[in-house]
Order: C-alpha cells, then structure tokens, then sequence
C-alpha cells in the first residue's frame, strides 16, 4: 500500500508521517513524504498512491480529473465536508468542528493530542543536556507571558532552554534534531511545556511534565508562576513522587496517546483491521 | 608558552586588556598574538602578533576568546593545549543558533574553559562544564599560572 503525506510542519502530519513511517515494514506499507507545493495532480500520476493525506485547502477538483483514470482514496484534515465527487474515505477534525459532520460520524476522526514516539523513542541520559528544568519552543509563539516564566526559571533553577525561536538568554542554547530534543528531555528532571504540544512526549519518555493552561488533570498543570515554584520544588525535592507522577502519565500516554494508536484509529476507520493491530503492535514491541 | 588566538585588535576593553598583560607576560615568558586584522594598535606591543593562519603551527598553549574562533580550534593538532576564553556569552548574538555548533567550543574534553568572572563560571558550569580559571581582564598572572600548569 503506498500512503502519500505532504510535508506540512504541523505537529499532527510530521506525527503521522514519522510514525507511518516506522510501520513500513510492520504493516506493509510505502510512505511518500512530498512537497506541499508540488501540483497534487503530479504526485498522483507520479506516485499512483493508494491512500493520500491531504489538508483542507489541497482539496480540489484535481481529484475529481484524477479519479476518473485512478484508483485512489484519500483522508482529509478538514473542517467542513468537502464537495467533490470523490469523497474522502475519512475525515480527520477538531474537536471545534465536530458538529459540521453530523451525517459522517462514521469516518470523521478527531484530532488528539499525541506523543511523537517514532521521534524520540531512543531519548537517553547525556551529560550534554543535564537539568534540573528543560523548556522547548518548539511549535510556539513565546509571548510576554512566556518571557517572565522563563526568566524566573532561569533564576531559581539550572535550566536548559531550546527550540527554534531565539530568546536573548544565556540558558537558551539553540534548536535541536530530534535526537538531541529527545536526548535533552529525558536528562531533565522536570520539562515545561509553555503550549500543551509536548507533555506528552516528555511523559512517555518517564519525565515530569509541567504544563502552561493545561486542562488535564493527570498532569501537574499551571497558571502563575507562584503555582509553578510550588510544582517544580516538589518534584525537584521528593524523589519517589517525582516517579510515581512520571509512571502515572507514562501510563496515560502508552494507553491511547501516541501516534501509533491515531495510526491504528485511521487503519480501523478505513476497514484495514490488519494494518490498525499491526500498527499497535510496533508500540507493544517497542514499550516492552 | 602562550599563544593568543582572536580576530582582531581594536581599540576596545578586550583588547587593551590583552596587549597589557601580554606585554607583562613577555617579560617572563614567550607570548604572540594569531589575528587577522589590527585597526588599532591601543599601547605600545612589546610581543609577536602573526596572522591566524600561523597558529595551526602553534606548539605552546593555545587561548581563543570567540565563539567561531574555538570551532576551528579542534583543527590544530599540533597545539599543546587549547583553551576557550568566554569572554562574552557568543553563542546569544548567533541567529540560527543550533545546538550542535556549541558541542565543539563547550562540550569537547580537548578544549577547557576559562571564565571572566565567578558569576560567569557559574552559568558556564551548570550549562556546559566548570571552567578551569578563572581570569577577569587577560590577567597575566593566570596567564602566567595556565602557562606552568601545563
């Protein structure tokens, strides 16, 4: 099966995509990563996939031309129904945009927050990224807000920062691949997440996650950095409730929050039963 | 002997400062400076000041005081010790800064640290590693000291 996805950096396409990627052999399957810009009717004609991923706005009436000679099915990230002839095989939407499809519940998956495992499964101690406190900014906009937080931080507690935005602190020392984020995350003792992206990733890989504005409450979240302090110093100070946290969302996470299982969710909705359990398979393999 | 590897000499705190003491240093000990550029000769220079390229011939202890200087640093074999004088904190001014370009200035067991300052060692230690001394202003007394340590 050849699956097509455009290289859009959204965090839920490169979560797809890198996650896809890994079931290739798994699931057998052929991913095609292209370039967003590309004119969709070549990709198909070049490619001939069997299933594409596409967004709301790279859906148009060259998929009605290109399905009156080819073979194809293809899952949109939409918010509204899309009027074509060729419908999508499932629908992939917010939780804002649910109700706009009542009449296809059946294929209309909603977008959950996911860990990235493909990316930073391997995430090891190094000495390089040592912390107490690990901030990204990756997928971000840093605001005011974000500034005081980071600057308190940077006061009171040995901090690494990083991503791809500058901020004009000592702490901050650059972006990173995805080896050395995952690498620099688990060698922290407690990671911020300043936009509700990356807790996850940092519970799977058996971190404390303090998250900004978050909703869940699993997760140690907060809105003050008077509630922050309180956070951090307890799990910097009491080591066995450090871990009892870390277990607690690590199992959160491998339990429905990863890629793996929006992969098996998209497999199961398309009618591949196979491919779904072979894609929660590769976690099994690789949390055991 | 030392050697002091920068890119040019200004009429700026770093480079007075440098020219001072090494002018004490010479009296004591061979010192030279590898740079590319003199716009400015701030005091009188009582040293040898050759071009960069000649330090990748360097035998003696070898001093950087920038960020991109010390990436080179890690190319020239033939120096005896190789030391990164964080004289600003570079790595702020860099746009695209990756993390990777600092794994050869900060984190290379090849290449020590010296600080400006203690509060500056403190930030260095809990970023990268504990800076080995600590010199405020090129002070040629731990010039001096790096010299017969080595």
């Amino acid at each position: 099966m050849k699956i097509a996805l455009p290289n859009l950096s959204f965090p839920y396409i490169t979560g797809l995509s890198s996650a896809l990627k890994t079931l290739e052999d798994t699931c057998d399957i052929e991913v095609f990563i292209w370039k967003a810009e590309k004119p969709l009717m070549d990709i198909i004609d070049e490619i001939k996939p069997d299933l594409i991923f596409l967004y709301q706005h790279q859906t148009n009436i060259t998929l009605d031309l290109a399905a009156e000679t080819l073979n194809f099915d293809y899952i949109t990230f939409s918010a509204t129904p899309i009027q074509l002839n060729k419908k999508p095989i499932a629908y992939i939407t917010d939780q804002e945009h649910i109700s706009n499809f009542i009449n296809y519940q059946k294929n209309t998956l909603v977008v959950k927050p996911s860990a990235n495992v493909a990316q930073i499964h391997n995430g090891k101690v190094d000495d390089m990224f040592k912390s107490e406190v690990s901030v990204f900014n990756n997928d971000i906009q840093l605001g005011p807000e974000h500034f005081k937080i980071l600057q308190w931080l940077t006061a009171k507690y040995n901090t690494k920062l990083f991503g791809p935005e500058k901020i004009a602190m000592p702490q901050y020392l650059g972006s990173t691949d995805i080896f050395e984020r995952a690498d620099a995350i688990k060698s922290s003792l407690v990671s911020i997440d300043l936009g509700n992206f990356s807790c996850l990733d940092i519970a799977y890989l058996q971190v404390a996650p303090v998250v900004l504005n978050g909703s869940n409450e699993l997760y140690r979240n907060f809105k003050s950095i008077k509630k922050l302090e309180n956070i951090i110093d307890t799990l910097l100070s009491k080591n066995q409730e450090r871990k009892e946290y870390c277990d607690s969302v690590y199992q959160d996470v491998i339990n429905g929050k990863t890629f793996y299982h929006r992969i098996a969710e998209i497999f199961q909705v398309i009618g591949d039963s196979e491919r779904s359990q072979g894609s929660l398979n590769k976690l099994k393999e690789l949390i055991s | 002997m030392i050697g002091v590897l920068t890119d040019k000499i200004l009429f700026s705190q770093s480079s007075i400062f440098l020219v001072k003491n090494l002018n004490k240093l010479n009296k004591m000990r061979n010192c030279s400076i590898f740079c590319n550029e003199m716009y400015e000769r701030p005091i009188d220079i009582c040293f040898n000041i050759m071009q960069q390229i000649k330090s990748y011939c360097f035998e003696g202890t070898l001093i950087t005081d920038n960020l991109l200087l010390t990436q080179c640093l890690h190319h020239n074999i033939y120096t005896k010790k190789k030391y990164y004088y964080v004289w600003n904190f570079d790595w702020m001014l860099l746009d695209d800064l990756r993390f990777a370009q600092l794994k050869v200035p900060f984190l290379n067991d090849e290449i020590e640290l010296i600080a400006r300052s203690e509060s500056h060692a403190e930030v260095l230690e809990q970023l990268f590693k504990k800076p080995k001394y600590i010199m405020e202003d090129w002070d040629w007394e731990v010039l001096q000291r790096i010299d017969q340590d080595e």
